[in-house]
């Protein structure tokens, strides 16, 4: 259950930027994430792998793009304009996550952070290493590796 | 400018300056009569010596005026160049180096004084003419002087070598024993003492085999100094550590040494040496990083800086066979300065520029509160941090001659020392690549041309006695291909012996002997890249020649490059290594498809064509189920790059409303020509006017070649010319073969590039043009089918034997490599990427000459049922049309249908469905399910040749319809008026008697009965005239004879549309 | 050729290959004679090849022998050459003794 990568058991509380995508909340720990950009310009890969949108020019580096809610199996609404665009890095490499909107940036205390649901969809599921509340509402933390695959 | 500075700066230039003229001397060999070389060789000198005079450095300064004397008479031609006195300026450019590197530290020890004096008394005694035998030649000036102290270590160095060894736990596993090293070294002198150091072996049970728990501290009395040692040790990569020190000289009588320590070599003197310097501290040294060669310290080997591989020693390196471990070595010298052409800083400047205007626009709007203004001042910062960053890359190119030039020298040294005659053509094109990938490539491409001089060049006797020259060649090539950068070491010289390399592996229990046999030469020569394969003891038969590739496959495998090996047996070798594009720039053409832009690299473009839409029908037409295209006479595939890409609805703009509308079109050239049956007076049309005129109905495409492989590549439109920089993707896109990376535009938007060999393996490109090239070959077009003649695939098989298949059932011929075949169960099947093709061979069924793995070069492939099959020969001979005459009795057997000939020669029709049902029996049960339970249609096949009818109807059936037979039109309209329900489609022959297939089918338009029944006609004739006359008599389409998978296809499509009638507005594109 | 072993009573005859590749069987070859306590003999005349990794391997077999007397015999020309020139000759019988041994040695 708990994350392959960095160990937040290991500290006291975690730092997650928190968004959505379609219905669900999601977040991810903030020290994976080394941008947020929005109108972001993704240039289609024609016969690319399923959920890789395309990629993008990110200061010189072309960055992957994968739609988050085709790769977490979610009903998607299709790509609107203007979707804002996290970039995560994992495995040496910086990849690009579409996203619905953006939340905040919460700290969590560790033991607050409970085990994942058995009731989440699988492909969801599977990504998640555990969920937490913040305003009230049910955050499920995600596994960046597991996402960016 | 204070002192230091100065020195600094001299030491920078200097180094330059003795490169430039070490490459320039090594001109002078083949050109000794260039005024203008030996006018620069002299300035070079001269602008040394006053410079070293200005930072009052006496030596250096003294020591080139001597040269430039010696210059200035050859340039006066007082006197000629010899090999000998290239040679003496060759060591007495190596001194310099090394004492302009002396400069910025350590004192100028006395060894090289030593090799100071020596020197300049040789180019003395050449400035007076006078000749030395070569033989005489030694670092002692005299013959009696080398007799006198005959140990006396050359370059001075003290020839007892305190060595201690200790490898990292995973030597082993890697390859290295430092049993073998030590062994190694004995041969290299005496060992006088040997300590082992056992304490960290571990109790029985818990040892590891592989794991390395001793080591070794020994004395080795070396009569012939440190270089041998220092040879043998440069293959050790810097993980495993080998410390050596050089304890003070001493003049020891050499005591006998094994035979093996003296060279194998006829006995060429080296050129006049110069050894470094300080003796060498073992741990506490500095780091010695990458002496350029020529001049090379033995140092704490673990601190990386194992000695260049260009040796300056002695002739009694260790034998060439003997197991020296494979090689790593030390990286060339981290570069403190770097050369850029002033066009990059250029531009470096005027995005510098852009940067500030753009950055005073953000503080302004962002004072302002002008958000429109702030967003646009964004994306320019955007933009332009990209090109700066560009910019900055492209600073760091460099181009690759740099590394080639280098070896130069190394070529001449080995090939002087080994008594052999070689010469260095490099060709290089210009290509620049970033530094750390030539400072990666440098030491692994040191090692191959090393080892073409050591192992691959013949003694000059021997090849004279091959009937080559004497002279060998080694070619080093740089070129752009298809979006990488190949390098390559060419040799002439003895190329790999198959068969020791397979028996070495064996040995190595690196290969089950079971397997051996069946192994291509591409395997086999991947063997040589296997860990351990050249590092475990004896190595003795190799040569030598695999000695290190493992090493080198390693290092270069951790930048992203790869390396293969051809060879041919006395013919030479090369050895290929392909570089990963990551920064690298190239110029390239954009195009555009479905309003994507894309890139192709300009090296794999050959041409760019525009076919108008009204010649579309001639120009481009489908052969043998491919549209294809003729380019300045050569037919030549096309491919739809909207295909390639995936892309299922194509669309297209049209011309005159502008919008993008679905392209129903399937074939490329499946465009109408004027249509005979439609009514000329439909107004629609003619208010429609005729879209094919429409200029932007032109098609545009891109010619690309790739290796040996030429394609045309159907785009929407071509735009500009580019200059490039390739970035690669990251994990999720790179296994598209399709794309070799993006590249970011001026615009900030990003095109994808194409990967042009990706493409054409994609498209089956080379299969498909030769068999449509075979299909043309075997048509005649202009001149009527003489009757009965069959055009046939003839083939090799074993023993001289010659079968053959009839061309309409080969679908595609391909070459055979031992590494795509698989053996499962009881079948051997073809691997190509995710196809999986069985494959077979006549000797299973019939009772032919087994044919033997190694003679499985060539398959053609056919289809049986629903699948594609292979049949292997050992070579395909020919497409050729025989008399088809078969004799069906001689020969029959099961998979051979019977005999034709060719000339002379017997030749053996295949029957593949035969071959594969006798193999494989419960196979036909597939046949048959093939059928679904439709109502089967109903065709008419109409053919004159009974073999053709036979054929197109088992073929028809197998597909499940149902089929009537005629021999001619008259028959054929006969069976149409009689039948009892109406057929559905109709597949004619052209050539026939009585009545042919024009005539036919117009008679048969004529009737209102038989108006809507498609007709396919299956026949030899093409050519642009044929074609027209086809569809001016009522005929759907055509098919040369015969392509299964588009008659079929083709039947499907007429049986669900029907004809196609004429009141649809057609959509031509 | 791979290695092969004979156990006949407290000798283990190998012969063939004992390198990297054999490391495992020549330990499992080596290893019911482990605890013997009588005197064990490794008679090493068949081998054509041995590296590093069967060295040690048959040194270590000596040393955890501990007092428990080890010979390694006739071991061939390949065998005796790389023994004796990474110093470690003296663990080998001398080439002529064949007899009930002396002591094995203990390196230098």
């Amino acid at each position: 259950m708990m994350p392959t990568s960095s160990n937040p058991a290991k500290r006291q509380a975690v730092q997650f930027l928190v968004f959505k995508v379609c219905e669900a909340i999601l977040g991810i720990e903030i020290d994976r994430v080394s941008q947020i950009s929005r109108n972001v310009t993704i240039t289609g890969v024609y016969s690319a792998p399923v959920h890789v949108k395309g990629v993008t020019n990110l200061r010189g580096q072309i960055v992957t793009v994968l739609d988050l809610a085709s790769r977490l199996g979610l009903a998607a609404a299709g790509i609107a304009h203007g979707q804002p665009m996290i970039v995560a890095s994992a495995a040496g490499e910086s990849v690009g996550l579409l996203v619905d909107e953006l939340d905040d940036i919460v700290k969590v205390e560790s033991k607050a952070i409970m085990p994942v649901p058995r009731h989440l969809p699988r492909a969801l599921g599977s990504m998640a290493w555990g969920v937490f509340t913040s305003s009230e509402n049910l955050v499920i933390a995600l596994d960046v590796d597991r996402v960016v695959g | 400018m204070a002192d230091k500075e100065l020195l600094a700066l001299f030491v920078q230039d200097s180094t330059e300056l003795l490169r430039n003229l070490e490459q320039d001397i090594l001109r002078l060999e083949d050109s000794s009569d260039d005024t203008d070389l030996l006018g620069d060789i002299f300035r070079y000198t001269h602008t040394l010596k006053g410079n070293a005079g200005i930072v009052g450095q006496g030596l250096i300064s003294d020591f080139a005026h001597e040269m430039e004397d010696l210059l200035d008479k050859l340039r006066k031609r007082e006197i000629s160049v010899s090999t000998q006195m290239v040679s003496t300026l060759l060591s007495s450019v190596d001194l310099l180096e090394s004492m302009v590197r002396a400069c910025t530290g350590g004192a100028f020890p006395e060894q090289q004084a030593e090799a100071c004096d020596r020197l300049s008394q040789a180019i003395q005694r050449l400035a007076q003419g006078e000749e030395q035998p070569i033989s005489a030649e030694a670092p002692a000036s005299s013959p009696e002087k080398a007799r006198e102290r005959p140990a006396e270590p050359r370059g001075g160095e003290g020839n007892i070598l305190q060595i201690s060894i200790a490898f990292g736990a995973g030597a082993l596993q890697s390859g290295f024993d430092p049993t073998v090293l030590i062994e190694e070294l004995s041969y290299l002198g005496r060992l006088e003492s040997v300590e082992v150091d056992l304490s960290r072996l571990p109790p029985f049970k818990e040892l590891e085999p592989g794991q390395v728990y001793l080591s070794w501290s020994l004395r080795l009395n070396c009569p012939s100094g440190a270089q041998p040692v220092r040879d043998l040790l440069s293959f050790i990569p810097p993980e495993h550590a080998v410390d050596v020190k050089v304890l003070s000289a001493l003049t020891e009588e050499p005591s006998t040494v094994p035979s093996h320590a003296s060279s194998p070599e006829p006995a060429v003197s080296p050129p006049a040496q110069v050894l470094p310097t300080n003796p060498i501290q073992a741990v506490a040294g500095p780091s010695v990083r990458g002496e350029p060669p020529g001049s090379s310290e033995l140092g704490p080997v673990a601190a990386g800086a194992a000695p260049g591989p260009a040796p300056t020693g002695i002739p009694s390196s260790p034998p060439a066979d003997g197991p020296a471990p494979a090689s790593a070595w030390s990286s060339p010298p981290a570069l403190e300065s770097i050369r850029v052409p002033v066009s990059v800083l250029d531009r470096l400047m005027e995005l510098a520029g852009e940067m500030v205007l753009t950055r005073n626009q953000l503080i302004q709007s962002v004072a302002t509160g002008d958000e429109a203004l702030v967003e646009r001042a964004c994306q320019r910062v955007d933009a332009l941090t990209g090109d700066l960053q560009d910019a900055v890359m492209a600073t760091r190119m460099q181009p690759i001659r740099v590394v080639f030039d280098k070896f130069r020298r190394t070529v001449r040294d080995l090939a002087t020392r080994q008594g052999k005659q070689i010469r260095l053509l490099a060709d290089d094109r210009g290509v620049e690549l970033d530094t750390t990938v030539i400072e990666a490539i440098s030491a692994p491409m040191a090692h191959l041309v090393r080892n073409a001089v050591d192992h691959g060049i013949e003694f000059p006797e021997k090849r004279l006695e091959a009937g080559k020259p004497a002279v060998g060649t080694i070619w080093l090539r740089a070129r752009h291909e298809a979006g990488q950068v190949i390098v390559e070491v060419k040799d002439d010289g003895t190329g790999l012996d198959a068969d020791k390399i397979r028996a070495h592996a064996v040995g190595l229990g690196l290969l089950k002997p079971s397997r051996s046999a069946s192994l291509s030469s591409a395997e086999i020569h991947s063997l040589l890249f296997k860990p351990g394969f050249s590092t475990a003891s004896q190595v003795t038969d190799l040569s030598g020649r695999g000695v290190g590739l493992d090493v080198v496959h390693t290092n270069l495998a951790a930048i992203g490059a790869s390396i293969r090996i051809d060879s041919s047996p006395g013919a030479g070798c090369v050895f290929q290594v392909t570089l990963p594009l990551t920064l690298a720039i190239m110029s390239a053409i954009l195009v555009q498809v479905e309003g994507e832009r894309f890139a192709i690299p300009q090296a794999n473009i050959k041409e760019l064509i525009r076919v108008r839409a009204q010649d579309l029908g001639t120009q481009v037409i489908r052969v043998g189920g491919v549209d294809v295209t003729w380019v300045r006479g050569e037919l030549v595939s096309l491919v739809r790059l909207s295909d390639l890409l995936g892309i299922r609805s194509p669309t297209f703009v049209h011309p005159r409303s502008g919008e993008r509308l679905p392209n129903k079109r399937r074939n490329i050239a499946d465009r109408r020509g004027p249509d005979a049956t439609a009514p000329r007076t439909d107004p629609d049309r003619r208010r429609m006017g005729d879209r094919r005129h429409s200029r932007a109905s032109a098609l545009n495409m891109v010619v690309l070649a790739t290796g040996d492989c030429t394609f045309a590549l159907l785009v929407d439109s071509l735009l500009d010319s580019v200059e490039i920089v390739v970035k690669p993707f990251g994990r999720h896109l790179r296994d598209c073969q399709v794309y070799a990376g993006a590249t970011v535009l001026g615009d900030g938007h990003v095109a994808l590039i194409l990967d042009v060999m990706g493409m054409s393996r994609m498209a089956f490109v080379a299969e498909k043009t030769a068999t449509a090239a075979a299909h043309e070959l075997g048509m005649k077009s202009e001149v009527p089918q003489e009757e009965d003649k069959l055009p046939v695939v003839l083939m090799a098989g074993a023993k001289g034997e010659v079968f053959c298949l009839p061309l309409h059932q080969v679908r595609r011929v391909l070459k055979v490599d031992g590494s795509d075949i698989r053996t499962v169960g009881r079948r051997r099947v073809l691997q190509r990427g995710r196809e999986v093709i069985p494959m077979f061979t006549v000797d299973q069924v019939a009772d032919t000459v087994p044919l033997p793995p190694e003679q499985q070069r060539f398959a053609l492939v056919f289809r049986f049922g629903e699948r594609d099959m292979a049949l292997l020969c050992s070579q395909v001979m020919d497409i050729v049309e025989l008399e088809d005459d078969l004799d069906r009795f001689t020969y029959r057997q099961p998979g051979i249908s019977g005999s034709l000939y060719y000339g002379e020669t017997q030749v053996l029709v295949v029957d593949p469905k035969e071959l594969v049902l006798g193999v494989f029996p419960h196979w036909g049960d597939d046949l048959e399910d093939a059928g679904d339970s439709r109502d089967r249609p109903s065709v008419l096949v109409v053919d004159d040749s009974a073999f053709f009818l036979d054929h197109i109807a088992a073929m028809m059936e197998e597909a499940g319809y149902q089929v009537s037979r005629a021999a001619d039109g008259s028959q054929a309209l006969g069976l149409l008026d009689s039948a009892a329900s109406p057929f559905d489609l109709i597949l004619t022959d052209i050539e026939m008697p009585v009545m042919d297939g024009f005539d036919f089918v117009t008679r048969l338009r004529r009737d209102p009965r038989f108006q809507d029944i498609p007709v396919i006609a299956i026949t030899t004739l093409t050519g642009r005239e044929n074609l027209l006359r086809a569809r001016d008599a009522g005929i759907d389409a055509f098919s040369v004879k015969l392509d299964r998978e588009h008659v079929l296809e083709r039947c499907r499509y007429y049986l669900e549309h029907g004809r196609e009638t004429p009141t649809e507005p057609r959509e031509l594109q | 050729m791979p290695l092969h072993t004979e156990l006949a009573g407290n000798t283990v005859r190998l012969s063939g290959e004992a390198t990297l590749y054999d490391g495992k069987a020549l330990k499992a070859a080596l290893e019911p004679l482990l605890a013997n306590p009588e005197q064990v003999s490794v008679n090493l005349g068949g081998l054509q090849e041995i590296d590093l990794a069967g060295i040690q391997i048959l040194l270590s077999f000596v040393t955890t022998r501990g007092d428990a007397p080890t010979r390694l015999v006739a071991a061939g020309e390949p065998t005796r050459r790389r023994f004796q020139t990474c110093g470690l000759g003296e663990w080998l019988e001398p080439a002529t003794a064949d007899s009930a041994g002396t002591a094995n040695g203990q390196g230098e």
